[in-house]
């Protein structure tokens, strides 16, 4: 759009008391490029000027998934289905983190960026959906590693069948994403008024992976506890997302409606928290 | 001659103290106390009411319009509202009351390096900057070679900016907006960054914007400098406008009441200490 392209019979936009900016698809799709160069920047940032570099994305799921084996499959004997306890583990870790980091990044997102949101404008959105990228490009060599990992058993004579719902990993990890998306942008809006929310969602996102079928299947959930993992959403996720890479869990259909009923209602309040705070916020912030 | 920018009384009320102050269970509490006093009385107004917070407007009723390819200089003491008038042009923030309508894209010119990541190199942050302000890719890998040859920093620009000296990266910003040449400029402050050879550079740079027919917002600069180069003048004060028109005659008249005030002003010497603190207290805040 050079001078010679302005419309001048319509506004490029107006600014109005309690008008909300615009999030409209077409002007977040104008701005894909710079989506696309924040997704890069973080992607590279993470590993710059560090002694491991994008090694650190397979070294801390290998630990975790150490440190779970030891800890429940060893002391306390729960079961992980047919499945070796370290590709169980690493399965779950790796899209765990791959969530929480979503939910922890979106939740900084008027804290890490009101520097540059004082001074530019484009649309805020755009800055929650390249943190879902980054994670999202995160996550992909972590699963690469749980293919090496699984070939490696597949190899040594311990065979690992995946399974044939394969092609819905990616509609389980888009659901997880908006879930993500939508709980991010609840906190990011709340963080305009209290700061200190996004230590306490740390403490809660740690605590809500062991109710998340990370560390053990559906089966071994005690009795009493069951509604609680069957109102938790990512609990669903986690278990589809098992279940479309290995055919050793099945996925219940009354949870996954709940759990995407839930989602769909938390991305919609989440986002219009979200439209709702980023009008005035560095006013407050 | 199509119009840039259209404000329609314009204002801005910001509250002082308060707000942001209170922890969550604090707000809790009150608004507790708050609603158990409604539902006993009421008929009775309660300390938790918004409208007892202490508040001022920033901004009163500015109105003013703008055409393509004319130069508008805003002047105003500190405090008169020009930084939140342009936050609110710029959709950085929202005004309380009225409406600004604005045609093409806006940039400030120093504000730009907001926007650099420190890990990044020269490049990197010139594309990641220019997407921010609206441009595509190709506009400006179209422009990227003017850019760093502006910026004078052809040998430095795959180092990260976090080894610039604070000269080089102001540098880079203002290369980045003023070559990319937004609709709309806005050139906050001073326009002159750099050592003198740079300096001239702007200042030819900022001619040859003005030349190409692009609309520019001036900020608080030398008035000569506003004679020689804006059309329009803004004179704001305690948020309102006191004067607009031709740059010429309201900069003559802000000069004069500036002199007036300085005359009227008690020189320092006559005043004790105690005296001289509640002169300056004493500016009306509205």
């Amino acid at each position: 759009m050079s001078a010679s392209q302005i419309d001048f019979a319509k506004p490029s936009y107006v600014v109005e008391p309690g008008k909300l900016l615009d999030s409209h698809p077409k002007s977040l799709w104008a701005y894909r490029e710079l989506f696309l160069l924040l997704v890069k920047r973080d992607f590279v940032a993470a590993y710059k000027q560090t002694a491991l570099g994008p090694f650190w994305f397979f070294v801390q799921p290998f630990l975790a998934s150490l440190a779970f084996l030891v800890v429940f499959s060893q002391i306390a004997r729960l079961s992980t289905t047919d499945l070796p306890p370290l590709v169980f583990y690493m399965s779950g870790i790796i899209v765990w983190n791959f969530f929480s980091n979503c939910v922890s990044k979106v939740a900084y997102t008027f804290l890490l960026n009101a520097q540059v949101f004082r001074k530019i404008y484009f649309p805020r959105l755009i800055m929650p959906l390249s943190q879902i990228g980054t994670n999202l490009l995160n996550f992909i060599p972590q699963l690469g590693v749980l293919f090496l990992l699984i070939g490696f058993y597949n190899l040594s004579g311990r065979g690992i069948a995946l399974s044939p719902w394969l092609f819905a990993l990616p509609l389980t990890l888009g659901l997880m994403a908006l879930l993500a998306l939508g709980l991010g942008c609840l906190i990011a809006a709340a963080t305009v008024k209290y700061r200190d929310l996004t230590i306490v969602v740390g403490y809660m996102l740690n605590l809500w992976m062991y109710g998340s079928l990370v560390i053990c299947p559906r089966s071994a959930v005690p009795p009493n506890l069951s509604w609680l993992v069957t109102l938790n959403p990512m609990a669903s996720f986690v278990e589809c997302y098992r279940s479309s890479l290995f055919g050793t869990e099945h996925a219940e259909g009354g949870p996954l409606m709940i759990a995407i009923a839930i989602t769909l209602l938390l991305a919609g309040v989440g986002l219009a928290c979200f439209k709702r705070s980023e009008r005035t916020f560095t006013d407050h912030i | 001659m199509p119009v840039a920018i259209e404000a329609h009384h314009i204002s801005k009320q910001f509250f002082l103290g308060e707000r942001n102050q209170r922890t969550f269970f604090e707000d809790i509490w009150s608004n507790t106390i708050f609603g158990v006093q409604r539902f006993l009385q009421p008929g009775r107004a309660s300390l938790a009411e918004p409208s007892s917070r202490p508040s001022f407007w920033a901004l009163q009723d500015v109105s003013f319009q703008l055409h393509q390819g004319e130069t508008l200089a805003i002047i105003g003491e500190n405090g008169a509202g020009k930084s939140t008038l342009l936050k609110i042009l710029s959709r950085i923030t929202q005004p309380t009351k009225g409406k600004a309508k604005v045609f093409g894209r806006l940039a400030s010119l120093l504000e730009v390096g907001a926007g650099f990541h420190p890990e990044f190199s020269g490049r990197d942050n010139i594309y990641l900057n220019g997407t921010m302000l609206g441009f595509s890719k190709k506009e400006i890998r179209q422009k990227f070679d003017e850019i760093v040859d502006f910026s004078g920093l052809e040998k430095f620009i795959d180092v990260p900016v976090k080894n610039y000296s604070s000269g080089m990266y102001i540098r880079l910003a203002f290369s980045v907006a003023a070559i990319l040449n937004p609709e709309i400029v806005i050139l906050d402050e001073v326009i002159a960054v750099g050592d003198a050879a740079f300096k001239k550079k702007c200042f030819e740079r900022v001619e040859s914007i003005f030349k190409q027919g692009h609309t520019v917002i001036m900020v608080n600069h030398e008035m000569a400098h506003l004679r020689r180069m804006s059309h329009r003048c803004l004179w704001l004060r305690h948020g309102q406008v006191e004067m607009f028109g031709p740059t010429n005659e309201v900069v003559t008249h802000y000069e004069r009441a500036m002199n007036e005030a300085l005359d009227d002003r008690p020189r320092p010497a006559e005043l004790a200490g105690s005296e001289c603190a509640s002169a300056f207290l004493a500016a009306p805040t509205n």
